[in-house]
């Protein structure tokens, strides 16, 4: 059930980001909107759920994207694993946190692929605007991240809910 | 001997460099693809593919019944035409250069008329770093990697994945892309790569060439991927710095990605001298 609903999720967010919002003025500066998903797994899931469904969330974008393959895996991989670092050490429901934990995740992506781009093509280098795309997409999915998370664990109760339900009736 | 804390972090270094040299690794590949890339197309294309057309169709009731019915038709007729008549000036020009150079044996072979495939846009890359879009057709139509697409506007991009019913085309613009070029009037060869904000950089142009802004660059057909005389786009700066065997050219496509709805596939131009008709 609850890869189910990751797995599903996943492909609407897929779908939003390479068929409606391309084209649209705010294409440059709508971050990555599986990160906040990411960052969810890692702070409040299990290791043996969150790590298989991040990679495959990072092995989707990776089919899709023109990037290198295992990029986004990798990308996807070390955000889940720094935030499970980070949840024994900070309390996870907090808001701010949470809109920290997600800006940070989003700053990583950003700064790994751009790293990338400077990496494989030397001569093209770091486009003239990124710093700019990369402080508007930071400062979205600090604002509007935390929301999408408190959907994800409204969910994510409902789910554990009804597999307690499940398991008591049988 | 070492702490736990000390082996952890000694694990932790291995790891980031294991998987560093990995990427760079795979990186080195002109195509970089898996093969279990082509399930994941395969299993997400047709919901994009349903949403573009819901999208477009709807765009188009907007565009065409509520809004200036005949204007709005009209004006989908010129383009076309314009687009046309655009290519056409562009062969017309291409052939009268060759013709006064004698080259004769220029191959006019029936490359994109005989064995294009056709093909629709279904979906853009998810990042704006990188530069790709997926096309509805793929192995099952004869598609296979490497292939040129392009449009009626000029060179859109090049095959890199193929999945049983899509494929992936990495564009003109991404900065992994790299097409033999040369500009039309002065015939200064270069390769054209993608560069920032939707540009194109060409690349290794000797200075002793003299370029101006606004001239039309073409394929080369010297890379073996695309067909001679294919439009890139137009010359938009030039650079030449005091010293340096080679000027900054910057090129604006003559593709509008943005708008890219409809492409056309064409077979790997394998001769040098495979030119359109």
């Amino acid at each position: 059930m609850t890869y189910l609903f990751y797995s599903v999720v996943c492909l609407l967010m897929v779908l939003v980001k390479t068929t409606l919002v391309p084209g649209q003025v705010i294409f440059e500066t709508f971050y990555d909107l599986l990160i906040p998903f990411i960052v969810y797994l890692g702070l409040n899931r299990p290791g043996r759920e969150g790590i298989p469904l991040a990679l495959f969330f990072g092995f989707i974008m990776d089919s899709l994207s023109g990037g290198t393959p295992g990029l986004y895996v990798s990308i996807y991989f070390w955000i889940i694993v720094a935030m499970r670092a980070l949840s024994r050490y900070l309390h996870a429901g907090n808001w701010i946190f949470t809109s920290l934990a997600i800006g940070l995740a989003v700053a990583f992506e950003l700064l790994a692929l751009l790293f990338y781009l400077a990496a494989a093509n030397p001569d093209v280098g770091i486009p003239s605007d990124a710093l700019r795309i990369v402080l508007i997409q930071i400062g979205w999915a600090m604002l509007t991240g935390p929301l999408l998370m408190y959907f994800i664990s409204a969910v994510q109760r409902r789910i554990d809910a009804l597999r307690r339900e499940a398991a008591g009736a049988n | 001997m070492f702490s736990r804390k000390s082996a952890m972090i000694v694990g932790l270094i291995i790891l980031v460099a294991a998987n560093i040299i990995a990427l760079s690794i795979i990186s080195k590949k002109p195509y970089p693809s898996y093969g279990m890339g082509q399930i994941a197309i395969t299993c997400v294309a047709p919901f994009q593919r349903l949403i573009v057309r819901s999208t477009r169709t709807m765009k188009d009731i907007w565009r065409h019944y509520f809004s200036l019915v005949s204007v709005a038709r009209e004006n989908d007729e010129l383009r076309r035409k314009l687009q046309r008549a655009r290519q056409e000036s562009n062969r017309c020009r291409e052939i009268r250069l060759a013709n006064r150079r004698l080259r004769k044996l220029l191959a006019l072979s029936q490359v994109v008329d005989d064995r294009s495939l056709a093909a629709e846009v279904v979906g853009k890359d998810p990042t704006p770093w990188f530069k790709t879009i997926l096309v509805d057709k793929g192995r099952r139509h004869g598609v296979i990697k490497g292939m040129p697409v392009v449009s009626p506007d000029g060179v859109v991009g090049v095959i890199i994945e193929v999945a049983p019913g899509f494929s992936k085309v990495m564009l003109l613009t991404d900065p992994n892309s790299a097409v033999d070029a040369l500009v039309q009037g002065s015939r200064a060869r270069g390769i054209i790569k993608g560069g920032p904000e939707g540009m194109c950089l060409f690349k290794y142009v000797l200075r002793k060439h003299d370029i101006r802004e606004g001239e039309i660059v073409v394929t080369s057909g010297m890379d073996g991927v695309f067909p001679k005389g294919l439009r890139v786009g137009k010359v938009a700066s030039v650079v030449k710095e005091p010293a340096g065997i080679f000027q900054h050219v910057t090129v604006a496509p003559a593709v509008d990605f943005e708008r890219l709805e409809e492409v056309l596939i064409l077979p790997i131009a394998r001769r040098q001298g495979d030119s359109l008709k």
